[in-house]
């Protein structure tokens, strides 16, 4: 117990120091956060650039003649009350645009990792087993090359060959506009028809790498002692595969898995601005391209948050599963 | 008292980027029911392999070249995978050198017993099981409670040795073959494992093969011992008989480096030279370098074992063509 | 003394890699393209000037890889964007390492409360999502035009935490083995002990880690350029892509597949040329990896 709540706050003090460094980085952008709404205002009430920069600043919580440190402290005390900031860009506040992003990103992501770790388990160890075979050879060959096509590459090549050329698959959107939500079957497949592209971009180089690591894994543990006096004990090959090999081998990459859904969080910006995705990813490379500080902010904010939680459930998990770690 | 186990010219060899180790070099010898039998050599002369050889579980490198080895009349070489899978720890129990990582890490020693037990088709209750279990874990002086559902990591390295032992006993096995039972122990671990084997020999109607680098071990152990050059058997005998009258060169320098310790430091004879690579090894008797009575016909023919009149075998030419 | 070390070093170190068919084949293609950035660049023409006439031509001898929507020779675009690609790539791979390095040591070395924090500071790289902060780092300095170097910097900055992580590990681990204890008793300096014990047993870290940074530094890079959020070589082969999918939209029209085919499929064998590479390393130098032979 201890244990526990030491680790619980050096990630606090993880968490303060990366939130803070990123605050400092974000208000380092050039460009006027609140010049983004200023310009809408202007447009919208018809009133003079100066004017709608007021209102805008107004809107948003800003002091021009406020220092950096003072930013600092509002932005903090807000965080540790659940109010991520606000959004200068969308004209709203971001845990707004957080609860109508963040379910869609938690499903393409949860979903594709989970499909891409039984598929990569399953590969993987497959491979191991047959080393030194064709098989093995196309497996980890196939991989290899996979794991050398950058992330963002092979979601426009998706996108180019599923919704352009083959138009298969849509250009973009959690769902069709012209489809109202509900839970009939044809909203719901529409869903999982928008998502596919996303998802075959996050799934694929993961599954990749899964299998990599579980041939690793696996053909170190085939190696080990243990193994050979199984079979000396006269056990059968399919229980040694099963309870000795495949438990032993998966043991660290169930760890691994938590850390992975975490790092998702941030590693799918691209792929969902580049399938105009609406997960936080989306909002993310606009904030970026529209320098709405806030927003940018806040959902950086969240995923480390994710990572963090992550790491943490990683520990946990690999605590409550491994017998080696948890008698520690 | 008869044959229990018949070797007969086993060949083995490991494959590796070097070339080939000629780690057991046609090995012949004779195993008699309910008795000990130690195989003694330095490291990396073979002795392991020959056990390895025997029972076929050589690592992935290993090839088995020829030989046969008798279990009663079955050449366990030619047997297919499935026989010698039932014959393997029911008949025939082996524990393996590295004892300290032969148990699977994330299962509990309770489960390593059911594994084996399941393996052979045995219908045990649980209760069974774990009533069995813990005979045979009282038997190597370990409190079942506190083992059997433990983790292995929760073990000291003379528990897992015990582990193993208690494991190798749980089908009661005609033959128990042990590689190295005390290598990697501290010296108080060692000789209470010794003493366990001492009194498992007594109590039980078990034959034992071990092998080991340690001839004080072989003495205190073995009934007859077989010593271990290069690949080769270069002598076996009664223990009574190789410390009492030691036959080959190689054996008597053993010996006198032994006694070294309760003698006369002036009478220390270490062996010249060094052992020689089984890659690459000598010609003819694979001593003949280090040998002090090196003859010509040393370095081109390499000594049958024979059996001289009163029993002892000796693989060397001091003793060919009625010699001696 | 310098000689016999390097000898050794190719020894231990570079003869069993050319041994390993993975990592052969790798470093073949690593060099192919090392050659591609030396002596093609220099060897090879470059005309950018746009000829309408022969926009979208299909690969032929005169020009290997077709021609872009401007009319322009993609081969020799490919051969020049190159040596942007490798030396940002192997200068970024350079720098993550050796702020992994100095950090790693400096960690495994310091105890009390500089440990702590350092610990701190290489968590805190570890939790914060690379990717993201890159674009943010980018979007700072996008007016700005950044040299070389400094584009290096911006994709290091987010490489060295994992690797600074494990050689304190490491370095952790070997501390208090005999031989520094040794040096510790014959009162050697302390600085001493840091930088010559301490780095000779690290010296194969680093040069394997720099080869598997060589993926991630690539990925950025391109994706750095890929997105315009930095100016460089227009023949950067990320700028490259750029052009080819939003600038001209090839991947819209049949003649264009050419055109973004040879940009992704150097892009891809030059970081497969890396993954294979280390693929090897790791074979090589964690036996327990390698198969039965």
């Amino acid at each position: 117990m201890n244990y526990f709540i030491s680790r619980v706050l050096y990630l606090l003090v993880v968490f303060v120091v990366a939130v803070s460094g990123i605050f400092v980085l974000v208000n380092n952008m050039p460009g006027d956060p609140a010049y983004g709404l200023a310009v809408s205002i202007a447009q919208q009430r018809n009133v003079p650039l100066d004017r709608a920069l007021e209102i805008a600043r107004n809107i948003m919580g800003i002091d021009p003649n406020e220092s950096l440190l003072t930013r600092y402290g509002k932005f903090m005390s807000n965080l540790f009350k659940g109010n991520f900031g606000y959004s200068a860009f969308y004209n709203t506040s971001v845990n707004e645009i957080i609860s109508r992003s963040l379910p869609w990103t938690i499903f393409v992501i949860s979903l594709a990792t989970f499909f891409s770790f039984i598929v990569g388990i399953f590969l993987g160890a497959f491979a191991a087993q047959k080393r030194g075979t064709v098989i093995e050879w196309i497996i980890s060959t196939l991989s290899s090359i996979i794991q050398a096509v950058p992330p963002f590459i092979l979601a426009v090549l998706i996108l180019f060959a599923f919704s352009v050329s083959l138009k298969v698959l849509p250009l973009g959107g959690a769902y069709p506009v012209d489809v109202e939500p509900s839970f009939s079957f044809k909203f719901i497949s529409k869903i999982f028809l928008h998502a596919l592209g996303p998802m075959l971009a996050t799934a694929i180089p993961q599954i990749a790498s899964w299998t990599l690591a579980m041939r690793g894994n696996t053909s170190q543990i085939m190696e080990e002692d243990f193994i050979r006096f199984a079979e000396i004990r006269g056990l059968r090959d399919s229980v040694i595969a099963r309870k000795y090999i495949r438990n032993n081998a998966v043991l660290p990459l169930v760890a691994s898995l938590a850390i992975g859904v975490g790092y998702m969080l941030g590693g799918h910006t691209l792929v969902e601005s580049i399938f105009n995705y609406p997960g936080i990813g989306f909002y993310f490379s606009k904030a970026i391209a529209a320098r709405d500080f806030g927003l940018l902010t806040g959902l950086f904010t969240l995923i480390v948050i994710g990572v963090i939680a992550a790491t943490f459930i990683a520990d946990f998990v690999y605590a409550l599963i491994d017998p080696r770690v948890k008698l520690k | 008292m008869g044959l229990i186990i018949k070797v007969e010219n086993l060949k083995a060899v490991y494959l590796v980027r070097e070339g080939t180790i000629k780690a057991a070099d046609g090995i012949s010898f004779d195993v008699e029911e309910n008795s000990v039998t130690a195989i003694v050599g330095e490291s990396a002369s073979g002795k392991s392999t020959i056990i390895e050889a025997m029972t076929r579980t050589l690592p992935l490198n290993g090839r088995l070249l020829e030989g046969r080895v008798l279990y009663r009349q079955k050449d366990l070489l030619a047997l297919n995978k499935e026989e010698l899978r039932k014959i393997k720890w029911k008949q025939i129990a082996l524990v393996p050198q590295a004892a300290q990582q032969s148990l699977n890490p994330t299962m509990r020693v309770i489960d390593h017993f059911k594994d084996t037990v399941e393996a052979h088709g045995i219908n045990w209750s649980r209760q069974e099981l774990i009533q069995h279990a813990s005979e045979k874990l009282k038997m190597v002086r370990l409190n079942p409670e506190a083992v059997l559902y433990a983790y292995p990591l929760q073990l000291s390295g003379g528990m897992k040795q015990r582990v193993l032992i208690a494991l190798a006993l749980l089908l009661e096995p005609e033959v128990l073959i042990l590689d190295e039972p005390t290598s990697a122990l501290d010296v108080l671990t060692q000789s209470y494992i010794i003493q366990l084997l001492k009194e498992l020999k007594k109590s039980l109607n078990i034959t034992l093969i071990f092998v080991t680098h340690d001839i004080a071990v072989a003495a205190e152990l073995a009934d007859k011992i077989a010593v271990i050059y290069a690949g080769n058997i270069v002598e076996y005998n009664s223990v009574f008989e190789i410390f009492k009258n030691p036959l080959h060169p190689y054996t008597k320098g053993l010996m006198s480096s032994i006694m070294a310790i309760n003698a006369d430091m002036s009478k220390i004879k270490p062996i010249p030279g060094d052992p020689p690579s089984l890659l690459t090894p000598p010609s003819g008797c694979r001593f003949h370098p280090r040998c002090e009575h090196v003859m010509e016909i040393c370095k081109k023919e390499k000594p049958p074992l024979l059996t001289l009149e009163d029993g002892a075998q000796v693989a060397c030419h001091l003793y060919g063509q009625g010699g001696r | 003394m310098i000689n016999e070390s390097m000898v050794n070093f190719y020894f231990d170190y570079i003869q069993p890699l050319l041994k390993n068919k993975k990592s052969l084949i790798g470093l073949i293609i690593l060099l192919i393209y090392i050659f591609m950035a030396t002596v093609g660049a220099a060897v090879v023409p470059l005309d950018m000037n746009s000829n309408f006439a022969e926009r979208y031509q299909k690969p032929s001898l005169k020009h290997p890889f077709g021609t872009d929507y401007f009319g322009v020779d993609i081969f020799q675009q490919i051969v020049h964007g190159s040596r942007a690609v490798i030396s940002l790539t192997m200068l970024a791979s350079l720098l993550a390492v050796l702020i992994g390095a100095v950090v790693g040591v400096a960690r495994g070395y310091l105890e009390g409360i500089a440990g702590k924090i350092i610990d701190t500071i290489i968590m805190v790289f570890l939790v914060i999502p690379s990717f993201p902060a890159l674009l943010i780092l980018a979007a700072i300095f996008m007016d700005k035009d950044l040299n070389l170097f400094e584009i290096a910097l911006l994709v290091a900055i987010w490489l060295w935490a994992p690797l600074a992580k494990q050689i304190s590990a490491q370095v952790l681990s070997i501390k208090n083995k005999e031989f520094i204890e040794a040096s510790r008793m014959l009162n050697m300096p302390l600085s001493y002990i840091l930088f010559s014990d301490i780095t000779k047993l690290l010296i194969p870290y680093i040069f394997i880690n720099f080869v598997m940074q060589i993926k991630g530094a690539m990925e950025f890079s391109v994706g750095l350029m890929f997105l315009g959020l930095a100016k460089f070589d227009p023949t950067h082969w990320g700028i490259m892509l750029n052009y080819a999918l939003y600038q001209a939209g090839a991947l819209y029209t049949a003649k264009g597949f050419h055109y973004v085919f040879f940009v992704v499929l150097n892009i891809v064998l030059l970081i497969y040329g890396g993954v294979l590479l280390s693929q090897g390393i790791e074979e090589v130098f964690n036996p327990r990896l390698r198969g039965n032979e």
